[in-house]
Parts: structure tokens; sequence; C-alpha cells
């Protein structure tokens, strides 16, 4: 049943690029992995990725090929492990190299991560965010998210908050 | 029969012995009892499992900033920690925080976050404390109408990183305020006050000896006799 770890998989993202890829490391991602059980005959035609396009694949692929071989996240250890459990931050130094980009195509890779099921990509996405938003005052959150304040003046006035102590470090 | 009774015969004990192993797993969770000679963990005094008592005398011994308007939140009746016109708590978890944030990537904007799908927007917000949860349901209306609907998030969230979930008869906000917001009187809006538990308000002693009959923001009036804290 199991197909050999050299099979190259065609994909082809939404602006006509093309990738050749080892299957192991395409099946990093679930819908992928679904996708070659379902289909059983070898098959020529690439794979269509409608939502993806090539820069961000060729990212996703880079991240795939370093994480090949470790295993894949089952749904069922994720549910059995305990809810209220704190969530850990920590990303590693690789994966934190590897994300540091832009803000666009962060959002690419967390978009493309979210559609391709790649349950550890998407987490490491949304732990950089998270670790943005870490600490900051409502005052530097509105200036990391580009909102403006629409409390009224009472409103402010009362949910003002001071960090100078915070603020020294 | 011999070979139908066999299995459920081995069958059973393994039924049995699970559940009982998972229920001594969870007493020893709740119920740790220490042996001879080994240290008594520390316990922080505080309702954060993640701040240490170090950390917070520290800060409280700190003088704040010349400047700031100590001298109009200056509280004569608080002692013996006269310094503490700020929300120490908060202090010391922003601090924290903002050291720990320096070890990663940081963009100067992320504008685009507030476009993604409301699911990654709500697991990202999973990875975060309490208190940059009430500091973004302070930003702007935008993140508070996103957190109002979300209160089992929300619930997780504080159970994860240690703090006291907000009880029953007392709303989300109320209490985020009272653990995060500014250390100051509720009623006179002045002097320095720490958070009472027991009627969920910060009060200053001030207020306290006035004998004040308030009425408290949520449970309906409360009637605080004079001299309650003398005696």
């Amino acid at each position: 049943m199991a197909a050999p770890a050299t099979q190259q998989i065609k994909i082809r993202c939404n602006d006509e690029k093309e990738f050749t890829v080892d299957r192991d490391v395409l099946e990093r991602s679930v819908l992928i992995k679904n996708m070659l059980e379902d289909v059983t005959e070898q098959q020529d035609a690439p794979i269509p990725l409608p939502n993806v396009s090539g820069p961000v694949m060729a990212k996703v692929l880079e991240y795939c090929t370093h994480h090949r071989g470790e295993p894949l996240p089952s749904a069922d250890t994720e549910q059995s492990q305990d809810e209220t459990r704190k969530r850990t931050t920590d990303i590693s130094e690789w994966d934190q190299k590897f994300i540091t980009v832009d803000q666009e195509m962060l959002f690419e890779i967390i978009l493309a991560a979210n559609y391709l099921d790649i349950k550890s990509l998407l987490d490491v996405g949304c732990k950089t965010v998270a670790n943005m938003i870490k600490g900051k005052t409502p005052e530097e959150i509105r200036k990391l998210f580009n909102i403006v304040n629409d409390f009224t003046p009472e409103e402010e006035a009362q949910i003002k908050k001071e960090n100078e102590w915070a603020e020294d470090r | 029969m011999a070979r139908l009774s066999q299995p459920t015969q081995t069958a059973a004990p393994k039924a049995t012995s699970q559940p009982s192993k998972s229920s001594n797993s969870r007493n020893q969770r709740v119920m740790r009892v220490l042996s001879i000679g080994e240290k008594v963990p520390p316990i922080s005094p505080l309702p954060f499992s993640s701040l240490s008592s170090p950390d917070l005398i520290e800060l409280m011994h700190k003088k704040p900033r010349i400047g700031s308007d100590y001298k109009r939140r200056y509280d004569p009746y608080v002692q013996p920690y006269v310094d503490t016109t700020f929300n120490v708590v908060r202090a010391a978890l922003m601090r924290k925080s903002r050291i720990e944030a320096k070890k990663y990537v940081q963009l100067k904007k992320l504008d685009g976050f507030l476009k993604l799908p409301l699911d990654i927007i709500l697991s990202t917000l999973e990875y975060l404390h309490p208190i940059d949860i009430y500091h973004l349901s302070r930003s702007s209306f935008i993140f508070r109408d996103l957190l109002k609907d979300q209160m089992p998030l929300l619930t997780r969230i504080y159970q994860a990183n240690g703090v006291p979930v907000w009880p029953p008869e007392i709303s989300y906000d109320h209490w985020a305020d009272l653990l995060f917001g500014d250390a100051i009187c509720d009623r006179c809006q002045v002097f320095v006050a720490l958070p009472d538990f027991v009627h969920r308000q910060r009060i200053c002693s001030e207020c306290f000896q006035l004998g004040f009959q308030f009425t408290h923001r949520s449970m309906g009036a409360a009637i605080v006799p004079k001299g309650f804290r003398d005696s």
C-alpha cells in the first residue's frame, strides 16, 4: 500500500507555476495527503492548488522539506491533550528564521497553511503574530493594527492605563 | 463455553483497572502529599501562578518616574508600601512579556491580521496572556466586539495561564478591570487602592473610613459599615 518514498508529485499553483516534489514532503499537508490516498493509480497531471500562489508555495515547500520525516500530529493526540494547558509561544530557531518575512508573506503563509492543512506551520504563524501582540499597551496595539481609538472621551478616561514601570525596560 | 468465558474474564479486569488508574492520578494532582524532607514548593501569594513574589516586591519598591502624577495618587493610609501608585501586578506581567517578546520577530505593521478568517484570529488569541486580551479589548471596538462573544475562549485563556476565572456573579469586564486596571480607588478616583476581592472593588482607605454607603456595580446595593477595616 505504501508508495515508494521517492515518488515525485507535480503540483500547479494559481499562477501556473509548477513544482515537482517528493511525495513525503508533500504529505506534510493533510489536504494533499488525503488527495493522494484517494487517487490510487499513477497520474501525470499536476494537482491544481487554486488558493496558493507560486512564491508562497515555494516558501511552504521550504518548510515542508526541512520538517520532512517528522511525525504528523494526528487528530487523536490533539484532542487528548489537556485543553486548559498553557500554550507555549516558543518557536524553534530554524522556524524563526523561516518566518522572518514581511507581513503580506506572513499572512499568505498562514492562509496557505490553513488551506493545505499543515498544522505545525499554521501554529508557527499564529505564534509569531501572538508574540507581536504580547506585552503591548492598548496604544501600541492600535499602532500595530492601524486602528483608531473609537471610544468616547469618558470611556477613554476611564480605561486609560498607565504603564510607566513596564515601559522603562 | 470455556472459550467464551475466557475472553470475558480477561477483558473485565482490564476495563476496571483503567478507570482506577486515571482516578488515582487525578487525586494525586489535586492533593499531593509531600514526603518527609521534601522542599515545599514556593507558593505565590497572588492568584497568578506565573508571577513570583520577588518580582512584585522589586517593583513595589521602585520609585515612579519624576513627572508622573505620583503626588496626586499618594495615599497616606496605605502602609507599608507607599509607592504602590500603580498596578504592580500589571507592571510585572507586562515587563515579563516584553522581555520575552524581544526574542522574536517584531513587525511594525500588522494591519492585515484583521482581514484573516475569524478562526485563525481566534486561534492566534489562544496564545496570549489574559492581560494582552485585556489590552486588546481596551484598544478599540473592533477587538471589544470580537472578544465579547468569545467567553469560552476567554475562560480557556484564563485557566491556561493560571489566572482565576471571574466569579459567576460579576462580568468579565469588571473582573479584568479589577485584576489589570489602574490601582485607583473606584469611588474617589484619586487615591491608590488595592483590589478588594471581597467587595470586588478598589477602595482606598480614605473612602473606607468615610464609611460610605455605596452601591456595588454588580451585586446591587452593599453597605459597608463605618470602620470596617479597623475592627
